[in-house]
């Protein structure tokens, strides 16, 4: 990153993503679209495929850009104190379309005051990441739960498939650092999540991943926790 | 959730077609009728000018021209976007460009992008009901009332409803505002002892920096940087208290850096290149008022004093860039008098430096003729700037006068004064300067003290004789104002309310707002005229 051919063409990338995805959102929003207004005349399987594939490009995008962003000191941090349940609502809203054709069960369970400090956008983002995961591997459920345990605010995604793998179980201890191109998996999920969950801080603690399997649902469990 | 939005008027502000067409199809969605769609910044004002909008749907990024911010701000500024106007700010994503503007230029919410039907839904929901319970504070505040305001914060504290965090906040920036400091500190740490909440640690610096507590200050605005290299407004007030720790160098560091990561506001560009010319650095000052210009060139906080400060320091440089800006001066304001007088002065003053005397003389006729038909109420810097080419360009008396008069009317003044005593010394006038401020002050100072005494002495009548006199010579003095209003009051207390007094007491203190917001004894002065009015 020091001779300007470098600087140029990161640049070049991070504005290249930047266009990609404003079109992504006019695709997503005309699928939503085409869903509503004609989702019976079309086969209901290969638009949810469509657009559950144009929303984990999407979301890639958003990922790319925000670690671009968080090496060149540009991302900026808001973080403010929002409801949770508030905030977990909005997520799950925009996931709806992709759920309903999933047929999976979406439950929330979050107290209906509870509030705290993040970064709205980043967390969404590791929030979307994570549930885009749950639904790939969920059998019929999906259970999304934010409480507090030893001050930190800990943001749950369960489901009931077959739960992390021993290799990825592993690199959640270890903040992400394999790439497994087999798998689909390139780490930049769980790489982007602990980069964001560690940004959150106070007083002296700061936030961090988990990764654990049968938990509520028996299937895998992801946690952020914010302190 | 019971909020109707099919009822409402919405204004979709994108320059994309696409994205127009996209959110009018989401609120048609919602039963929503009655929607107007406008394509750039410019057009946007014109609209929100025509018809008051209850929500406002705006993208920040409106390609060439204007962008979402400066719609919102300058909207904002001509009263055309009121509270009851629910304002969302489209965002393409965290982007680092963006301005994020003074606290009365924040839109209600952000939102980004992509967003489904459901979740725009969803947030023009909570801003609404979110602005309908705090819309009897802010109605209070609009009027100044802010101890009615301050006791309805705490009436909806005492519930401990929800949104405590928000009325906390709203309660501090009311405390802030009024200068009562201890109160607002309390806030703040209450909140800060739980958690580091970075609004909480902005607001006890600034307590901090206010009751002159800079280092203090400077640790907290420090530490909040520490721990989000992105949060401007600490850049901002970090500055501001290295200097008033008297450490220049530093502030300029400051500004440096925060301009280097978002370098779109004009506001700090400014300040940027103001302090780079205290400090003499004039490089970085030319870069600054550069960027002021170019970034700045739709926005409201631009001013045609940002082209003839660079012209004035490229004049040294390079008198032909310095000319070139003149030029842009007057082809971007268009027929406007003022900046063509910023732009003359400037000229006749740039074309000096450069030896062209003849041009000078030309620009300084022109400067002359469009000062003398501006009338009305002259900004200070504009007069320091034309005393200043009288002198440059041999119009000593005329010079002498003016900033006499200056001095005269703001002899408290301390900043002003220290500008007049340049403008003295830069035309190698230090001492006899020097004498001409001290003489002005001193003539002032006898004129209140006489005014004053007379009043103590009970002959009010005369008193306000006396100080009406001084005032209609020297009309932007708050001090002769505020003792004349006062007197007035003393008058009519002894004696009976009086209409002609009450109107004119108004008008001062009106005029003594405008001049100085912020004067202690303004504020005093205005409370006791309102406790006589409702006495």
């Amino acid at each position: 990153m020091n001779s300007s051919a470098d600087i140029g063409f990161s640049t070049v990338l991070a504005s290249s993503i930047h266009d990609m995805k404003n079109s992504l959102g006019l695709v997503l929003n005309s699928l939503d679209e085409l869903m509503r207004s004609a989702g019976d005349a079309l086969p209901p399987d290969q638009l949810a495929k469509l657009q559950w594939e144009a929303r984990r490009v999407n979301d890639n995008l958003v990922q790319l850009l925000a670690l671009y962003k968080l090496e060149n000191q540009g991302l900026a941090l808001h973080i403010d104190e929002y409801f949770v349940r508030e905030f977990l609502e909005e997520i799950v809203v925009s996931e709806k379309a992709v759920l309903a054709m999933r047929n999976i069960e979406l439950e929330l369970r979050c107290a209906d005051d509870l509030a705290w400090y993040f970064d709205r956008e980043l967390i969404a983002g590791v929030l979307k990441n994570a549930i885009g995961n749950a639904l790939r591997y969920a059998k019929a459920r999906v259970l999304i739960t934010g409480e507090v345990d030893d001050d930190y605010l800990v943001l749950s995604i369960h489901d009931d498939g077959e739960g992390f793998n021993d290799t990825l179980l592993a690199e959640g201890r270890q903040s992400g650092h394999g790439v497994d191109f087999s798998s689909g998996n390139t780490g930049l999920g769980l790489y982007f999540t602990s980069r964001v969950a560690s940004l959150h801080k106070n007083k002296e603690r700061q936030g961090m991943i988990e990764l654990g399997n049968g938990h509520v649902l028996g299937g895998a469990c992801f946690s952020v926790k914010l302190p | 959730m019971g909020v109707d939005l099919a009822s409402k008027t919405y204004l979709v502000i994108d320059d994309f077609a696409d994205m127009r067409s996209m959110l009018r199809s989401m609120l048609v969605a919602y039963g929503v009728t009655n929607i107007d769609m406008a394509g750039n910044g410019k057009d946007a004002i014109k609209m929100l000018g025509k018809k008051i909008y209850d929500v406002v749907l705006c993208d920040y990024n409106l390609g060439e021209g204007k962008d979402g911010q400066q719609v919102l701000e300058e909207g904002k500024d001509k009263g055309f976007i009121p509270y009851s106007t629910a304002f969302l700010m489209i965002t393409a994503e965290n982007t680092m460009e963006m301005v994020m503007g003074a606290v009365e230029y924040l839109p209600d919410d952000y939102l980004s992008k992509p967003f489904n039907k459901d979740m725009l839904r969803s947030r023009l929901e909570k801003v609404i009901i979110r602005k309908d319970d705090l819309h009897g504070i802010v109605k209070l505040l609009k009027k100044e009332k802010f101890e009615d305001a301050i006791a309805l914060c705490d009436d909806k504290i005492a519930q401990n409803p929800r949104n405590l965090t928000e009325l906390l906040k709203l309660k501090a920036e009311i405390l802030l505002r009024t200068e009562s400091f201890a109160d607002a500190a309390a806030i703040f740490e209450g909140v800060l002892a739980k958690r580091d909440a970075p609004w909480a640690m902005l607001g006890l610096g600034k307590v901090r920096y206010f009751t002159h507590d800079y280092e203090e200050a400077k640790k907290i605005f420090q530490k909040i940087i520490d721990a989000n290299k992105t949060h401007m407004e600490a850049y901002d007030w970090l500055a501001k208290s290295v200097e008033a720790l008297g450490d220049r160098r530093q502030a300029l560091d400051v500004l440096a850096k925060a301009t280097e990561i978002s370098p779109k506001s004009i506001v700090r560009q400014m300040e940027l290149g103001n302090l780079a010319v205290k400090e003499n650095e004039l490089g970085v000052a030319a870069k600054a008022f550069k960027k002021a210009v170019h970034v700045g060139c739709n926005s409201i906080y631009q001013t045609p004093s940002n082209y003839t400060k660079l012209a004035k320091i490229l004049s040294k440089t390079s008198g032909k860039e310095a000319l070139s800006f003149l030029t842009k001066l007057r082809k971007d304001y268009g027929r406007d008098d003022e900046a063509n007088l910023h732009a003359a002065i400037s000229e006749s003053l740039v074309m000096k430096e450069l030896g062209r005397d003849r041009e000078a003389q030309k620009a300084y006729a022109e400067a002359s003729r469009l000062y003398e038909n501006s009338g009305g109420d002259k900004d200070n810097d504009v007069a320091l700037e034309m005393a200043n080419a009288c002198l440059v360009n041999g119009d000593k008396e005329k010079g002498l006068v003016m900033l006499q008069s200056l001095v005269k009317n703001h002899h408290q003044d301390e900043k002003l004064l220290a500008q007049v005593q340049e403008v003295f010394a830069a035309v190698g006038l230090e001492d006899e300067g020097q004498e001409l401020i001290n003489k002005a002050i001193q003539e002032v100072v006898k004129l209140n003290n006489t005014g004053t005494q007379l009043a103590k002495s009970g002959k009010l009548e005369e008193a306000i004789n006396f100080l009406d006199k001084a005032v209609r010579n020297m009309p932007d003095n708050s001090t002769i104002n505020m003792n004349i209003a006062n007197v007035m009051m003393m008058h009519m207390k002894a004696n009976g309310k009086s209409d002609n007094y009450l109107l004119k007491v108004r008008q001062y203190l009106e005029r003594v707002r405008r001049l100085d917001p912020g004067n202690e004894n303004y504020r005093k002065l205005n409370a006791a005229y309102e406790r006589f009015l409702a006495s």
